[in-house]
């Protein structure tokens, strides 16, 4: 009688063990989900972050040649240029946009300023390289 | 007196080892799947550090090329291009930059001194020529080596993924040359 009692209690306590166990083997089987969900969600937004800002600083740096480029040839012929090809088959989606500015009183010069444009997703503002150049336009020459 | 059941163990024993095959399944899968995700990432940052490290250092060259030459163009009176040497003479001297494979050359003379040397050496395979564009323009075209594996992919993506193709330096030459190289 007393060893069953005994037995009785040890088999409670071992089932008592056993959902424990059970429970517990849930929880960290959640906890390590949680974990690798996290690091899955964060990993490539960051990722994609640090690629597209060296994206952007490619273009910066070529647009900044191809800015070059417009103003050497706006001072040879003096009219507005499109992208060279080699720009365009690069950055398809890229556009250059020509400001004249006002002229000063004291100068026969104007300024142009000139900005390469590239779109981005919808949520993000455009990309934009400007310069302004100096150059004596035609009007203001006469 | 030692007490035990032999029923009661043999069902624990049970439950412990199919407790104990659950944690290892749990174990490997997961360690495969952080093992997979951590390997993959890092190859891929890998990879990309250094398209990207090979790219800036031709834009690095390029813009030290770039700097060089449009000031000499602007200061020349005098431009001569012939196959791949361009000469930029001034009244006191004379600029020739050469290009060869993968290498550009700029040499400064003032009569018989060589006043200056600079050679930008770029990757192996990168084209360099110039080209007259115009009576009153020439150009310096640069074309890095498209990377091997990749050159048919990047050449159908525009925005996501842009290699490096061909570059031009625009420069001015002065309007009574002749051009020789059309």
């Amino acid at each position: 009688m007393k060893n069953h009692r005994i037995n009785h209690q040890n088999s409670t306590a071992e089932e008592g063990t056993t959902q424990l166990r059970r429970g517990f083997l849930l929880i960290e089987l959640i906890v390590a989900m949680i974990l690798l969900g996290t690091v899955a969600a964060v990993l490539p937004v960051t990722l994609n972050a640090v690629y597209k800002q060296r994206q952007q600083e490619r273009f910066e740096r070529l647009a900044q040649l191809e800015l070059s480029n417009i103003i050497t040839r706006l001072r040879i012929d003096n009219s507005d240029h499109q992208l060279s090809d080699w720009f365009l088959e690069m950055y398809p989606d890229a556009s250059v946009e020509f400001v004249s500015g006002q002229q000063a009183a004291d100068t026969t010069l104007a300024p142009t300023i000139i900005s390469i444009l590239r779109e981005q997703t919808e949520s993000q503002p455009p990309l934009q390289q400007t310069l302004t150049t100096w150059i004596q336009r035609p009007e203001s020459a006469e | 007196m030692k007490r035990y059941c032999p029923h009661s163990i043999q069902q624990h024993a049970r439950h412990r080892r199919g407790a104990v095959f659950a944690y290892v399944m749990a174990y490997v899968t997961l360690s495969m799947l952080l093992l997979g995700l951590t390997g993959t990432t890092l190859h891929l940052i890998m990879r990309s550090s250094q398209t990207d490290q090979r790219l800036f250092q031709d834009l690095s060259r390029i813009r030290d090329v770039e700097s060089a030459i449009r000031e000499d163009a602007v200061l020349a009176d005098q431009i001569q291009i012939e196959d791949n040497i361009a000469t930029l003479s001034t009244a006191s001297r004379v600029v020739t930059w050469t290009v060869s494979d993968n290498r550009i050359t700029r040499e400064e003379t003032t009569g018989d001194t060589r006043d200056a040397l600079m050679r930008v050496i770029f990757r192996r395979a990168t084209e360099l020529s110039f080209i007259t564009q115009s009576d009153s323009l020439f150009a310096l075209r640069i074309t890095p080596p498209a990377p091997a594996a990749t050159s048919e992919r990047n050449n159908t993506s525009t925005k996501t993924n842009t290699p490096l193709r061909a570059v031009e330096i625009v420069l001015p030459r002065p309007t009574n040359d002749i051009p020789t190289n059309e």
